[in-house]
């Protein structure tokens, strides 16, 4: 078996174990469940009710998987030391850093698959018409997922305690929702050389407001989900290189 | 051959040509996600939900901010729904149902339904004509598809025409729309029928004599024009 699947399999093993797996996919399904109660609320717009939390509800979990399960991660390889344990084994650290990616990936992926296959089933049960946003909606998870799989691997090589890289991680989820204001706020910059700053960190943080299609006044083209994924696992590779670069030179 | 053989030291040895090239293809994928993601952005800007106007307050641009809106506008709906059942609505003939409203729209200006239901409650339960045609006037503003909000303005207009004058206005800009349905146009000549502008009203049956193949509907013109000895043929 390649290492860096071998990674990826003892990362999930780790998070199944840890119960992450479990709560969130126990929080998908309450979220879908709570979506539906919701309906009762609204009547006349129930189909509209369900699909707003119920997309709603995927979407932080694309964001809280991976950044929980690295978080988690983070606790049992550096601050329990188990970390040693697997690197010991005959791999590089470039593989150990791709399994972990793939690993963080696979978490989320799979429960967003749990979590659209409910939504889905939900809506088939009912006997109500296709949602047109529900591939829009997955596809954009997933690359929220696939994202923010590969930041939380960056930011747990770089940070030293675990609190730090929940918080660094929380940060960059806020700024990558806030990336359409950063222009504006960079236009507004009087303090010299606050400008750049901004717009790097404008062109550095993931444009996850992109990502949150539910919110566009039309489902997106098909063309706009292929560049989404496209970026998605650019900026994924990207963050993965410079993960494995760090943990290269970092002393466990 | 040892089981370890080909495993490159982890740490402390000069970078290689792999690691060169990893640092590249890094660098390259990291550009090509910014130019990537500028095109994106722009495309996320227009098809984005327009942004709430600056009376909206704090909560409507944070939840904009995080892409809650859709959200939030329901969350308002739900308010505003519990609101119009509760028997603070009728003591104070939903006196908030014009603010919660605006609030909900605010947030997700799409949202027919709340349109014609806070207008349709204004209108016909809180004796508020003003405040439901300039509800429905700003939903028609930003769905200009959203028939039913047209025939609700008709509607209310036809049956107000006393005290909303001004309101034929608007029905005029939405019955010279092309793809305006026949009860707009219809309600529109009876207004003017009954202001005593029959000129006006004659012009609203041409149109409908002009672009209608419905039968029924060139049945009714023929009646209003047989009413008032004006031949249709000559239109």
């Amino acid at each position: 078996m390649r290492p860096d699947v071998a990674v990826a399999r003892y990362v999930l093993r780790l998070l199944f174990r840890g119960r992450l797996a479990l709560l969130l996919g126990g929080a998908g399904v309450a979220l879908i469940a709570g979506s539906f109660v919701l309906t009762w609320l609204t009547p006349g717009t129930e189909r509209r009710t369900f699909f707003d939390a119920a997309f709603l509800g995927m979407e932080w979990l694309a964001i809280l998987s991976p950044v929980l399960g690295s978080t988690i991660l983070q606790v049992q390889e550096f601050e329990q030391r188990t970390l040693w344990l697997v690197l010991v084994r005959p791999m590089s650290r470039a593989s150990f850093v791709r399994g972990r990616f793939l690993g963080l990936a696979g978490l989320g992926c799979g429960i967003l698959l749990a979590c659209g296959l409910v939504v889905a089933g939900l809506v088939a049960v009912s006997g109500g018409r296709p949602e047109p946003y529900l591939v829009p909606v997955a596809v954009a998870a997933l690359g929220e997922i696939v994202i923010l799989a590969a930041i939380g691997g960056l930011v747990t090589f770089a940070t030293t305690s675990y609190l730090t890289g929940l918080l660094v991680q929380l940060g960059i989820v806020v700024l990558g929702y806030l990336s359409p204001v950063l222009p504006y706020l960079a236009g507004k910059a009087v303090v010299p050389g606050l400008k750049p700053v901004v717009w790097a960190v404008y062109w550095l943080v993931p444009h996850l407001s992109d990502f949150a299609v539910r919110e566009f006044t039309e489902p997106p083209e098909t063309w706009y989900l292929a560049a989404l994924a496209g970026y998605a696992v650019l900026y994924a590779g990207a963050a993965v290189g410079v993960s494995a670069f760090v943990f290269r030179r970092r002393d466990v | 051959m040892s089981e370890y053989a080909g495993v490159r030291p982890v740490t402390g040895s000069f970078p290689g040509v792999g690691a060169f090239v990893a640092a590249l293809a890094t660098a390259i994928a990291l550009a090509s996600a910014i130019l990537l993601g500028s095109g994106i952005a722009i495309e996320a800007d227009r098809l984005r939900l327009p942004a709430p106007p600056k009376s909206a307050g704090l909560g409507a641009r944070v939840a904009g901010a995080f892409a809650l809106r859709r959200f939030s506008a329901d969350r308002g709906w739900i308010e505003t729904l519990q609101y119009c059942g509760d028997t603070a609505f009728v003591v104070e003939r939903g006196r908030r149902l014009p603010a919660m409203s605006d609030a909900t729209t605010n947030l997700d200006p799409r949202f027919e339904e709340a349109y014609a239901f806070g207008a349709a409650m204004l209108m016909w339960q809180c004796r508020r004509p003003e405040e439901a045609a300039a509800l429905l006037r700003r939903g028609i503003a930003h769905n200009p598809g959203a028939i039913r909000l047209k025939y609700y303005l008709a509607a209310f207009t036809y049956g107000r025409l006393k005290d909303l004058g001004r309101e034929v206005a608007v029905l005029e800009v939405l019955a010279r729309d092309p793809g305006a349905p026949f009860i707009l146009r219809r309600i529109l000549a009876n207004a003017y029928e009954r202001q005593g502008r029959l000129d006006r009203a004659v012009l609203v049956w041409r149109l409908i004599w002009l672009t209608s193949a419905n039968p029924d509907e060139r049945r009714w013109v023929a009646i209003k024009c047989a009413k008032y000895r004006v031949d249709p043929a000559k239109f």
